[in-house]
């Protein structure tokens, strides 16, 4: 079987080279990436795209079905939904990013140290990672962040935290495997300094699993925090919030069902993509890898 | 064009211009035709990419996902190719088996020896508990196992061991044709000599039909009726074996005779065929060959050459060949044959310099603790001393576990002797890490390393430029005659300049390893120490590679440690050679008189070992296999 892998690779490498330079992503990953940087341009400019002031309550007109100069009708307070939406973006995705890079960042660096040093220091980080996978992760941010009172910094922080063990893995497994091969050896016998050999050499073969652990882990801290504003731990009341807005629309679903349903919809639809993204760019660039 | 045999007798195995295509249409078996009789053994000989495994993978209807065979396949009456999976269960096993090359992975680790072999036996067999009882332990005597092996796990035994329970469970229900790829490559030199002539012998006493497939040119002579020479997806010469060793009517099938290094005497120039394996489907409108042939002329590449008869007159079983100038070039072919079998040159004899490497009752022991406080101490090496003069090349022979590769872990700093002392060029480097900054990087100029498998020792994600730019400036400027520029680099290891800006995927394994000596030789090493670096090359890329450790030798007087399993590297890059075995040296000497004149058993056994023509190794194997040494829970 190791023959036959060989025999394809040596065969097909002329003309995959050229092909990875041709192949255009296929049409679900186009329509993904366009998702993704629609809501990315709109955590910069959010909050000036809006039709209507976000904050601005017309009590004269709450709970109205689309229309009116509303597209997506008005929440409990007569603001607009749209807006809200639109401004509540940048609240959205930036906690996820920084909890997806300082997962990847703490993460990577502990799993590459446990990689690279081995024995002691491998056993002990390893075993503070278990112990940090069995607490029940829902769980632990309910009763701190309940019991600390909330706060949408605090979510982001308890669930960077509960998002390490994952990265350090992940990281860990990759890093150990390279280690190991040869041209690790052969750049240690060229007396070639830690750093370099970890950035230069190790860094790049691994950074598929990085990205893909970067893009999972900000999926699921997008999901977690909605969630956290839904249960009105997150976000203050007040912000323009896609989870709070979630949890304000549930009593209105008869009269503006667009309350809830379209940032629950929005939510949805960034998870998506950007999952699908994750899984094809690792696909891409650990094949890329391989192929290298 | 195909009816090798001129005897009427119907074939067992009939194969028709059969093609292997990848999904996309792209060719990878280019049109094969054979025949097969009962009783029969045909080696097909190649190196990577030749196609070798993918026909034996068609015939038992086990290519890979995507990849399809079309053409004529007629197993007894039964047309392979068409039959369906369910029509072709009954044939498997019963009548055609296979065995594979990895005996480490072709057994499942969860079940006993007596598991498999009763899951292979026949049904009929196997419902009667007391019968099938006494079936596996005959069948285990058979392939020279004890009874007792039944009731162990894979992991219990050595790969030895394991090839026999694997091929024990192939011939379970008898069948008249089995297909082994590579059944040997995998093992040792000596337990390698016993499976083939266990193979032999099996074959011999069932009259069964049998395909070896091989990328050793020795081990198909050693065992094969006739011979098929495979490369690039093409079949280039088809001889019975005699006819193929002495009078080669394919210019590849002697470039790889001749690139093969010999074993029993020094040869001042080894041949190799220069350039690399084209894939299958670039060549075939052309002699696959042509762009690697001295001979080549416009015939050759104007269209596909046909496999064309050129038996000599009266001859029983026909010759065939796919050279358009396989007449013209005879006289040639036969010469050069003939001159490689007479010359035996004398070693260059070099001045020797003071002592470089001085390694003194090296000791390593490998502890494990596992979680329950048990210890397992597992001695790797074991009171080992020698010595490297300045431009010397020292032979370290041994098999897999002997501890040559733990030895130039030790030398190099990835790993810490238990006990003893190294010495390199006045530095005590027994433990690198009570060095200095300044004198560990001193050392790591004078050392150096170039490990055997070329895909994994690069930075796949690093140009060639950039890596060996990297080792430049490792070395520090100005190191006194090193190369300084990676051109220099290319052009000293023979590599075009076009590969500086190319990553390591698309060089192939020989062009890798050449970039690999680079990267050792850009800090300007006073030793080289060599793990295996051509184990995993073809044929005829070997030669180029260690032609040029020689030159580089010659070139800078750079001291070699050379270690490897195959004697004829032994023979061909050393001055002296340790024997080792166990962690021990059980001999050493001057490389020639080691290998003439073998004094320790086991040096002797290893000698025998090679593989010969057919006669010469016909007795190695009466000693009783079931007291090799097996791994024990």
């Amino acid at each position: 079987m190791a023959e036959l892998t060989a025999v394809a690779q040596t065969v097909e490498e002329p003309e995959q080279i050229e092909g990875r330079r041709r192949k255009r992503p296929p049409v679900l990953i186009l329509l993904a990436g366009s998702v993704a940087a629609a809501i990315a341009v709109l955590v910069v400019i959010g909050p000036w795209t809006t039709p209507f002031d976000p904050a601005h309550q017309d009590l004269m007109n709450t709970a109205a079905g689309p229309g009116g100069g509303h597209p997506l009708g008005t929440d409990s307070l007569g603001r607009d939904v749209l807006s809200l939406l639109l401004a509540g973006a940048r609240i959205a995705v930036i906690g996820p990013v920084i909890v997806a890079a300082g997962a990847v960042l703490f993460g990577a660096t502990l799993g590459m140290a446990a990689a690279w040093k081995g024995g002691f220091v491998d056993s002990l980080i390893s075993r503070v990672a278990d112990l940090m996978y069995a607490l029940p992760g829902l769980l632990v941010i309910v009763v701190i962040v309940g019991v600390l009172g909330g706060g949408y910094w605090l979510a982001v922080a308890v669930l960077l935290l509960l998002s390490l063990p994952t990265a350090f893995r992940m990281t860990r497994s990759v890093a150990a495997a390279q280690v190991r091969l040869p041209y690790i050896e052969a750049a240690r016998t060229l007396g070639l300094s830690v750093p370099r050999i970890v950035f230069r050499h190790i860094l790049p073969n691994i950074f598929p699993t990085l990205l893909a652990t970067f893009l999972l882990d900000f999926v699921g801290a997008l999901i977690g925090l909605s969630g956290l504003s839904f249960l009105g731990l997150g976000a203050p009341p007040g912000t323009p919030d896609w989870g709070s807005l979630l949890q304000d629309g549930q009593s209105m679903l008869t009269v503006n069902p667009w309350v809830s349903l379209a940032p629950g919809l929005l939510i949805l639809l960034t998870a998506t993509s950007i999952t699908l993204l994750g899984d094809w760019m690792y696909d891409r660039y650990s094949a890329r890898g391989a192929q290298r | 064009m195909t009816g090798i045999q001129r005897q009427s007798a119907a074939p067992l195995l009939s194969v028709r211009d059969l093609r292997v295509k990848t999904r996309q249409g792209r060719i990878l078996l280019n049109g094969t035709s054979f025949d097969l009789r009962a009783g029969e053994v045909l080696g097909i000989v190649g190196e990577s990419g030749s196609g070798k495994t993918m026909t034996a993978r068609a015939l038992a209807r086990a290519l890979a996902d995507g990849v399809s065979a079309e053409g004529e396949v007629v197993f007894d009456g039964t047309s392979l190719l068409d039959v369906s999976e369910r029509e072709l269960r009954p044939l498997r096993g019963s009548r055609i088996a296979m065995v594979l090359q990895d005996p480490f992975t072709a057994l499942n680790p969860l079940q006993t020896v007596r598991e498999h072999l009763r899951e292979s036996l026949g049904p009929a067999v196997r419902r009667n508990k007391a019968e099938a009882r006494s079936e596996v332990e005959r069948r285990l005597a058979e392939v020279g196992l004890a009874a007792e092996v039944a009731d162990r796990y894979p992991f219990q035994l050595s790969g030895g061991m394991r090839q026999r329970v694997a091929i024990a469970t192939a011939l379970a229900q008898d069948p008249t044709f089995l297909i082994a790829d590579e059944p040997t490559t995998a093992l040792d030199a000596t337990t390698q000599a016993q499976v083939l002539e266990l193979l032999r012998k099996l074959q011999r006493d069932r009259g069964m039909a049998l395909i070896l497939i091989t990328h050793d040119l020795r081990v198909a002579f050693s065992v094969c009726d006739r011979i098929m020479v495979m490369y690039a997806g093409t079949v280039l010469e088809h001889a019975p074996t005699e006819q193929l060793a002495r009078r080669p009517r394919h210019p590849y099938s002697l470039g790889l005779m001749l690139a093969e290094p010999p074993v029993n005497r020094y040869q001042e120039r080894l041949v190799s065929v220069p350039g690399n394996v084209p894939p299958a489907h670039s060549v075939t409108q052309t002699c696959a060959f042509a762009d690697r042939c001295q001979w080549r002329r416009d015939a050759c590449i104007s269209g596909p050459p046909p496999l064309a008869e050129v038996s000599p007159p009266g001859a029983v079983v026909e010759h065939h060949s796919a050279c358009v100038r396989a007449a013209d070039l005879s006289d040639e072919m036969d010469a050069a044959i003939r001159s490689r079998s007479t010359t035996a040159d004398e070693p260059p004899v070099r001045g020797l310099g003071a002592p470089l490497l001085q390694v003194r009752a090296l000791s390593k022991t490998f502890r494990t603790a596992s979680l329950t406080g048990r210890r397992k101490e597992n001695v790797a090496l074991a009171d080992v001393t020698f010595e490297i003069a300045e431009g010397e090349s020292l032979g370290l022979l041994g098999e897999t576990g002997s501890g040559k590769t733990t030895t130039a872990r030790c030398v190099l700093g990835l790993s810490t002797p238990t006990s003893g002392a190294i010495e390199l060029d006045g530095f005590d480097i027994s433990d690198y890490r009570r060095l200095s900054r300044e004198q560990r990087a001193r050392v790591r100029r004078l050392v150096q390393v170039v490990f055997q498998d070329p895909y994994a020792s690069l930075n796949p994600s690093m140009t060639i430029e950039t890596a060996l730019g990297e080792a430049i400036t490792a070395g520090g400027a100005g190191v006194h005659g090193a190369p300084g520029t990676v051109a220099e680099l290319l052009d000293l290891v023979g590599l075009p300049q076009i590969h500086a800006r190319r990553h390591p995927s698309a060089l192939s394994g020989g062009e890798r390893q050449r970039v690999a000596i680079a990267r050792a030789l850009a800090v300007r090493p006073k030793l080289l120490i060599c793990d295996e670096p051509v184990a995993a090359l073809d044929v005829s890329v070997q030669a180029q590679i260690l032609e040029l450790l020689r030159d580089i030798r010659t070139r800078y007087g750079t001291s070699m440690l050379f270690i490897t399993h195959d004697l004829s590297v032994v023979r061909q890059m050393t001055d002296r050679t340790l024997v080792l075995k166990d962690g021990t040296i059980v001999e050493a000497g001057d490389t020639a008189q080691l290998l003439d004149a073998p004094q320790h058993p086991y040096t002797r056994s290893l000698v025998a070992s090679v593989p010969g023509p057919r006669a010469a190794t016909a007795d190695t194997t009466s000693k009783d296999v079931s007291r090799e040494p097996s791994r024990k829970a």
